[in-house]
């Protein structure tokens, strides 16, 4: 065993030894760290003059959230919002502007933007002037709209019946009503968090690229399957490196993106349903636990990226192959759309490791179904990586063992 | 003590680089002559388990080439064999000292004795890549020594190498071959002449010639020349028979010719030597 963690720490020599890895470490890290903080750059503008910095409208917008905090979403709180946005004056352009709005509806902006989510229909936006106009009965009908939202979105998603009603379930058993939290900590860690995976994802192929195909390009692959271990020990120690690293980098890019967020933003929200962030949310979850499921999925996303990477490094002949091919699976995903039909593309493409980061395919409404099973994708996503990786495995590890020297 | 090929064969497409190739081999130093493209480096890859014969079988005392006992008895320098470029020469023995399944302080201690021996113990915290190109070649040789192999394969190791450290290096390998099957391939016929208790002389993937030094020279006994002729009719002798050697001795030219005939009337018949042989059998990729 001694001799399994003695190759364990050259493989990390060696991958850590190049300049091109140290660089892509630190590039990473720091765009991890601009990515959270970049939003606070910057000033708001109106009519060409400057209102307030973004850092500074983060604060206020905070504490207006926080005064909030506690309180039961009804008819009462969205009441109080309508009237706070009927003293806006109708005829300004940009309703932002106005001193009414800033000085009594700003606070309940939070509200609004809810409120909005459900209260919009593909016919008519419901805006600033709709909101100050809310019919009293409207708002105490606030949770039989969403749910008659949520059906029709359930209704019309093409799954089969069973996945139908077993949705329907999942919306049911949301905790209603629902209690107002600031949580812009929690939303800001889930938003950076499929950036931050997709970057270490990145990082990772570029670091693990040259694990076996490196072997090969440098010709030190003679020597190494000749070599007693060569062919056994040396390749479960070059797996367990590639894992390892993979697993280092993805907690820290998680944790440093969640400490970051909580730190800057707060570490308010946790145990509020993520439906005060995204009212049409179909899971009865609550921000931690979803930002939680998250960080799994996109844990395993990195850890089946890795697996790819080491699977076309043992059977590539060049490193550089192997990046390029790497990076072009992680990111053609990301800028590709796939119609929801046929189903089976549309669930599969959302396997591919840059799109089980993203929020809106982790918690999406189409869910998969296996003989009758319906499997929320937030389970299914960790599940099939991990698959992913006991299938890879064995083949790179072939590959290797039974690479031919021929030049 | 014995390593045994049993018809081993690898073919490539239509091409075949070792035609059905059966040796036993026991303790010593046999030294592999051949042109280039005679299958030399397959054989011996396929010796070293990291290339798979298309046919036959090799195995060392009953032990198959593909198992983890067979490479823990192999030692192999591999004709231009990589490195880690920023590796320390001392952690790059050490790396492979682990592959080799060495502990670490019986791997520290053979390491600094191999150093020693390849004249490296000096540039042992220098990185790889700031040696020459014979330090690194001592370097390969230490290398396949870490685990005091019982088969030792040697592919071109005196290339890079100064003819001091070619000479440091036959002396080891006569050394070494007393309780060790040594493999030893080379271009340079004098290094297989002076260590080599036997020859294989390689052709097309198969084994011309196989046996001690005095043997295999045998083969060409009567067909060795040399004659003294004018410089114009050197020219001539040059274009009809393959001339080894050629010196000026005053007006005339003392040439040295490999002929089933006597080539002139003054000819007298010479005694043969390895690179004669050589030469006999590879004229064609000499002339090349």
């Amino acid at each position: 065993m001694k001799e399994f963690w003695t190759l364990v720490s050259f493989e990390y020599r060696k991958i850590l030894g190049k300049r091109s890895v140290k660089i892509a470490l630190l590039l990473t890290l720091f765009l991890s760290v601009f990515s959270i903080w970049g939003t606070l750059m910057g000033s708001y503008y109106i009519e060409g003059e400057l209102f307030e910095s973004n850092a500074e409208a983060m604060k206020k917008d905070r504490a207006y959230a926080r005064e909030l905090s506690g309180r039961i979403l009804d008819d009462k709180l969205l009441m109080e919002t309508a009237d706070a946005y009927q003293t806006i004056p109708d005829s300004a352009a940009v309703y932002q502007s106005t001193e009414e709005y800033q000085k009594n509806a700003r606070k309940y902006s939070s509200i609004y933007s809810l409120a909005r989510q459900v209260y919009d229909t593909p016919n008519v936006r419901f805006g600033a002037p709709e909101m100050g106009t809310l019919d009293p009965a409207r708002a105490e009908q606030f949770y039989e709209i969403r749910e008659l939202c949520m059906t029709k979105q359930i209704e019309n998603a093409p799954i089969s019946e069973n996945a139908k009603e077993i949705m329907m379930q999942y919306s049911a058993e949301v905790k209603e009503p629902w209690i107002f939290s600031y949580s812009d900590g929690y939303t800001r860690f889930m938003t950076i968090m499929a950036t931050s995976g997709v970057m270490a994802a990145f990082v990772m192929a570029i670091c693990l690229a040259p694990l076996f195909a490196g072997e090969y390009s440098n010709h030190t692959d003679q020597l190494l399957l000749s070599a007693r271990y060569g062919k056994g020990k040396l390749i479960k120690a070059k797996f367990f490196t590639g894992f390892s690293m993979t697993g280092i980098v993805t907690l820290l890019v998680t944790l440093q993106s969640y400490v970051q967020s909580m730190l800057t933003f707060g570490f308010d929200g946790g145990n509020a349903n993520v439906q005060i962030y995204d009212a049409l949310f179909p899971y009865p979850l609550t921000l931690k636990q979803a930002a939680l499921l998250q960080s799994i999925c996109v844990f395993f996303a990195c850890m089946c990226m890795s697996a790819l990477t080491m699977f076309f490094s043992s059977r590539m002949k060049s490193a550089f192959g192997v990046i390029i091919l790497s990076v072009l699976l992680l990111c053609v995903p990301m800028f590709v759309k796939v119609s929801a039909y046929p189903l089976l593309g549309y669930l599969l493409f959302h396997l591919m490791p840059a799109n089980m980061m993203q929020y809106d395919y982790i918690f999406s409404m189409i869910p998969y179904e296996i003989a009758g099973v319906v499997i929320p994708p937030y389970v299914m996503m960790p599940v099939t990586a991990l698959c992913l990786c006991i299938i890879l495995i064995p083949f790179a590890y072939r590959g290797f063992k039974h690479h031919q020297i021929v030049s | 003590m014995e390593l045994y090929l049993n018809r081993v064969t690898k073919q490539y497409g239509n091409k075949i680089a070792c035609d059905r190739i059966s040796l036993r081999m026991k303790s010593g130093v046999y030294g592999l002559l051949g042109a280039n493209g005679a299958g030399k480096t397959t054989l011996m890859r396929m010796i070293c388990g990291v290339m798979t014969p298309t046919s036959g079988e090799i195995t060392y005392d009953g032990i198959d080439v593909r198992q983890e006992a067979y490479r823990d008895v192999l030692g192999y320098l591999p004709q231009n064999f990589g490195y880690y470029p920023d590796f320390r020469v001392q952690d790059f023995m050490m790396y492979l000292a682990a592959l080799k399944g060495l502990p670490k302080n019986p791997a520290c201690e053979r390491t600094a004795s191999l150093l020693r021996l390849v004249s490296l113990e000096k540039e042992s915290k220098r990185k790889i890549k700031t040696l020459s190109g014979g330090m690194k070649q001592r370097l390969g040789i230490a290398q396949a020594l870490l685990n005091d192999p019982k088969i030792l394969i040697l592919d071109e190791p005196t290339a890079g190498l100064d003819p001091k450290e070619r000479v440091k290096f036959r002396n080891l390998i006569s050394r070494l071959g007393q309780d060790r099957i040594v493999l030893l391939s080379t271009h340079i016929v004098s290094d297989v002449e002076y260590i080599a208790g036997e020859i294989l002389m390689m052709k097309d993937g198969q084994i011309l010639h196989q046996g001690s030094r005095d043997e295999i020279i045998r083969t060409i006994h009567g067909k060795i020349w040399e004659c003294c002729v004018p410089e114009t009719n050197a020219e001539q002798l040059c274009t009809e028979h393959t001339v080894i050697n050629l010196r000026n001795s005053g007006k005339d030219i003392i040439l040295r010719v490999i002929s089933d005939t006597i080539p002139r009337e003054n000819a007298v018949s010479a005694e043969p030597t390895l690179e004669d042989l050589y030469l006999y059998y590879f004229q064609e990729e000499a002339e090349q």
